[in-house]
């Protein structure tokens, strides 16, 4: 039954004091913070469970996000983190060990969390390719997004380095900010049509095994090969294999699409009753201001599902009150 | 005017291009190379060596490629360590990447003809 106080009858914030949060998200980046900001500006009683991992914390400043351009990626979270906080929304800095049907959110290190519903918003991993020296500059001058980063490289000597297919079109997309663009096939193998796109497109190739990336005096000078050159570069795009962190969702049973991404609909809503899912963690594309929008909508609908539920207790209820005084 | 001092490696710039390499008298290797090359740090005590060997018959000089990069654009250079040899002020011939002495006494050869090519 649902416990109704004195002055939230009707199953308004009926939840409010049973310990049942009505949305526990799990993940305080964009996507979470913004689905937390709505809910906890709808008055709904919201936990955020953070590890405190995100995934562009190498990078000095993000990018694209309309009147944020340039703010630092921890920034945007510290004011996210106040602004959540003004709602009475509660950040738990912690990790998620698991999710049981009902929902109970189970923390590393003991605390369950009862939830209504559930918004995963963990975001993904950037696998990086095994080359010396591209850990060390990752975010810095060995980038990925060409919409995030290269317009601050902009006419710079760029290297494209080919470890994964996505490569081929990161290098014809960069050829926009830049005319120096060197192609390093490295361990790729090239078909002869994408080698005439690039050509086409005015890159040079460099053929051979990269080394290691020759980093002195806090930037990127250049690329090594193992067989004695080094091609003088000012920054490297890489194209990383984005894990997503998707296990709480595929242990709720959510399912993959044949892109291995978990499967939600335009609202973040995935095949599971009560689950949704928001940000980079089901699509690796979503820019920051991407994944916030996508929180944002989770949000709603989530909210909309709530209501839904509200109201049928409410009506409930309601005729249970009016049988009784019959 | 400085005259190079025989089986040194100088450093040529912009300013000294026509005097030390254009107008040379002898033929000319130049070793283009950047502070931060690994390769250009093995080759360099390789590249002294057959200057000194060759004192008699052959200048050697280096370029750095981030101080003169006008110099590397107009040969072409787009990795480093790379080498030029000029003959008479044009250029004869190029190679790039870190060898051995005996590769670099070999391209050497090719280009100048074995007469100006060391022997022991």
């Amino acid at each position: 039954m649902i416990k109704a106080t004195n002055d939230e009858k009707n199953g308004v914030r009926s939840a409010v004091d049973d310990g049942v949060y009505d949305v526990v998200v799990v993940g305080a980046g964009a996507a979470g913070l913004n689905a937390a900001l709505l809910l906890g500006r709808a008055r709904r009683k919201v936990a955020v469970i953070d590890a405190g991992e995100p995934r562009n914390a190498p990078a000095a400043q993000m990018h694209g996000f309309l009147s944020r351009d340039g703010l630092p990626p921890s920034v945007l979270l510290e004011l996210g983190r106040a602004e959540i906080a003004s709602y009475g929304v509660q950040l738990i800095r912690g990790r998620v060990e698991q999710i049981d049907h009902g929902f109970y959110v189970r923390m590393v290190g003991g605390p369950v969390l009862k939830a209504r519903r559930i918004l995963v918003a963990t975001g993904l991993r950037d696998e990086l390719p095994d080359i010396p020296g591209v850990r060390e500059r990752w975010g810095k001058d060995v980038l990925h997004c060409p919409y995030c980063h290269a317009y601050e490289v902009r006419d710079q000597p760029l290297a494209v380095l080919g470890t994964h297919p996505g490569a081929v079109h990161q290098a014809l997309l960069l050829r926009q900010w830049s005319d120096d663009v060197v192609f390093f096939p490295h361990t790729l193998d090239l078909t002869a049509q994408d080698r005439e796109r690039l050509e086409a497109r005015g890159l040079r190739f460099v053929e051979g095994e990269i080394e290691h990336l020759v980093v002195d005096g806090d930037r990127l000078r250049g690329i090594e090969l193992t067989d004695g050159r080094a091609v003088p570069r000012a920054a490297a795009f890489v194209f990383p294999r984005a894990v997503p962190h998707d296990e709480l969702l595929t242990h709720l049973g959510c399912a993959k699409g044949d892109n291995g991404w978990v499967v939600t609909d335009r609202t973040g809503r995935t095949g599971v009753s009560g689950v949704w899912a928001a940000g980079n963690v089901v699509d690796p594309r979503a820019q920051v201001v991407a994944a916030a929008g996508m929180g944002s909508t989770a949000a709603f609908a989530l909210n909309a599902d709530l209501l839904e539920e509200d109201v049928e207790s409410a009506v409930e209820q309601h005729r249970a009150t009016a049988a009784a005084t019959r | 005017m400085q005259a190079p001092t025989p089986g040194s490696v100088d450093s040529v710039t912009e300013q000294t291009f026509d005097e030390r390499v254009l107008q040379a008298k002898r033929p000319v290797l130049i070793q283009f190379w950047a502070t931060w090359c690994h390769p250009c740090r093995m080759v360099s005590p390789i590249v002294e060596q057959l200057a000194a060997e060759r004192s008699g018959d052959l200048d050697v000089v280096k370029v750095d490629l981030d101080e003169e990069p006008e110099l590397a654009a107009r040969h072409g250079i787009t990795a480093v360590p790379a080498f030029v040899v000029y003959a008479e002020g044009r250029p004869a011939g190029s190679w790039v990447g870190a060898a051995p002495k005996h590769i670099l006494e070999q391209k050497l050869a090719a280009y100048l003809g074995s007469s100006a090519a060391g022997r022991g």
